[in-house]
């Protein structure tokens, strides 16, 4: 496994995000690549992102420690909850370990040898109130470690989640009767978590090899991520 | 460079709002460095949105539609949007081609 660079910069973090590490989420390493990228933008955006005024992000950050809680402009919001500690899916023990020993920070998980990745008990923030996490064991698999925690889910997660209760099968479109298909309680996903769903669409689109099948997905890709800023039903990726 | 930067602008589209522009650039859609597939970055750059983003292609025809149809669901969604007081040339469309999104 690849260290972060002494010297940092956003181009590391740029080679790091195009690294199949992270854009593949079946990649065993997945889950603590995006956590050692989010431990990147934290070390270089510690605090929210300045831009000129072109929009374009500044290289010098002020941090006067006021915002620590506000999330950077181009960071996922699943990052920023790894980096607040909020949730961190780890999938190899080796990574973890490289992952404490660059970063100083002692993890909430450890993986044990069947494979079970035991989670100390921890305090995330949802829907704005504090919400102890006792701790618990669960399966490596970065897709069950997404499962697990709804802090890792992406808009499309969460929308089959709450509008598919039984596995899938439904005659109802999500939000096909109007509701908010997040269901009423939930948030309607910010623009930087259909950016992170475009990039795991993106991801999945490279991986076909046929230019017809990858023509329709990224005009698939780009709709969902529309729909998504719409807080509207996501289509298929895939359809059938 | 990376997909988020624009390069070299092709189409440019000033929208109204209060009397300050809301502007479209669109960059020209280039094909990504050791891949075969294209990108078109784009920048709605406003008073209250500053938006830097890109649609990917299986050639730079398909990029282009892609990035002209997310980039009217991004200003659907922007902040001088919601206020309605968004226009061009002083209609309320705003002239790019769209999905059907549903609710």
């Amino acid at each position: 496994m690849r260290s972060p660079p002494k010297q940092l910069t956003l181009k590391h973090l740029d080679a790091m995000i195009a690294d199949s590490r992270y854009r593949n989420p079946s990649h065993p390493e997945h889950a603590p690549w995006i956590d050692l990228v989010a431990k990147g933008f934290k070390t270089l955006f510690p605090g929210p992102v300045r831009r000129d005024e072109t929009g374009r992000p500044l290289d010098s950050i002020a941090n006067d420690g006021a915002n620590e809680n506000r999330r950077p402009a181009r960071m996922p919001d699943t990052m920023f909850r790894l980096i607040k500690g909020e949730a961190a899916p780890i999938t190899s023990e080796k990574t973890l370990s490289a992952m404490r020993e660059n970063s100083g920070v002692e993890s909430t998980h450890s993986l044990n040898q069947s494979g079970m990745v035991h989670v100390r008990a921890y305090t995330r923030v949802q829907d704005g109130t504090q919400v102890e996490v006792s701790e618990y064991d669960r399966t490596a698999s970065a897709q069950s470690a997404a499962n697990q925690d709804n802090a890792t889910q992406t808009p499309d997660d969460k929308r089959s989640q709450a509008s598919v209760p039984d596995n899938g099968k439904t005659d109802t479109p999500p939000g096909g009767d109007g509701q908010n298909p997040l269901g009423p309680n939930a948030d309607v996903a910010s623009a930087a978590d259909c950016e992170y769903q475009f990039a795991i669409d993106n991801a999945r689109c490279r991986t076909l090899p046929n230019n017809i099948l990858r023509q329709q997905c990224w005009a698939n890709a780009m709709q969902r991520y529309a729909a998504c800023l719409h807080g509207g039903f996501l289509p298929p990726l895939f359809p059938r | 460079m990376n997909q988020l930067e624009l390069g070299q602008i092709i189409a440019i589209r000033d929208l109204e709002f209060d009397g300050n522009s809301v502007r479209v650039s669109i960059g020209i859609p280039r094909q990504e460095p050791g891949g075969t597939d294209y990108v078109c970055p784009y920048e709605i750059f406003g008073p209250l949105t500053k938006k830097a983003f890109y649609a990917m292609g299986i050639d730079a025809i398909q990029a282009l539609h892609l990035a002209m149809k997310t980039i009217d669901a991004e200003l659907d969604v922007c902040a001088e949007r919601k206020t309605g007081r968004l226009t061009w040339l002083g209609g309320q469309d705003l002239g790019f081609p769209s999905w059907k999104i549903e609710q």
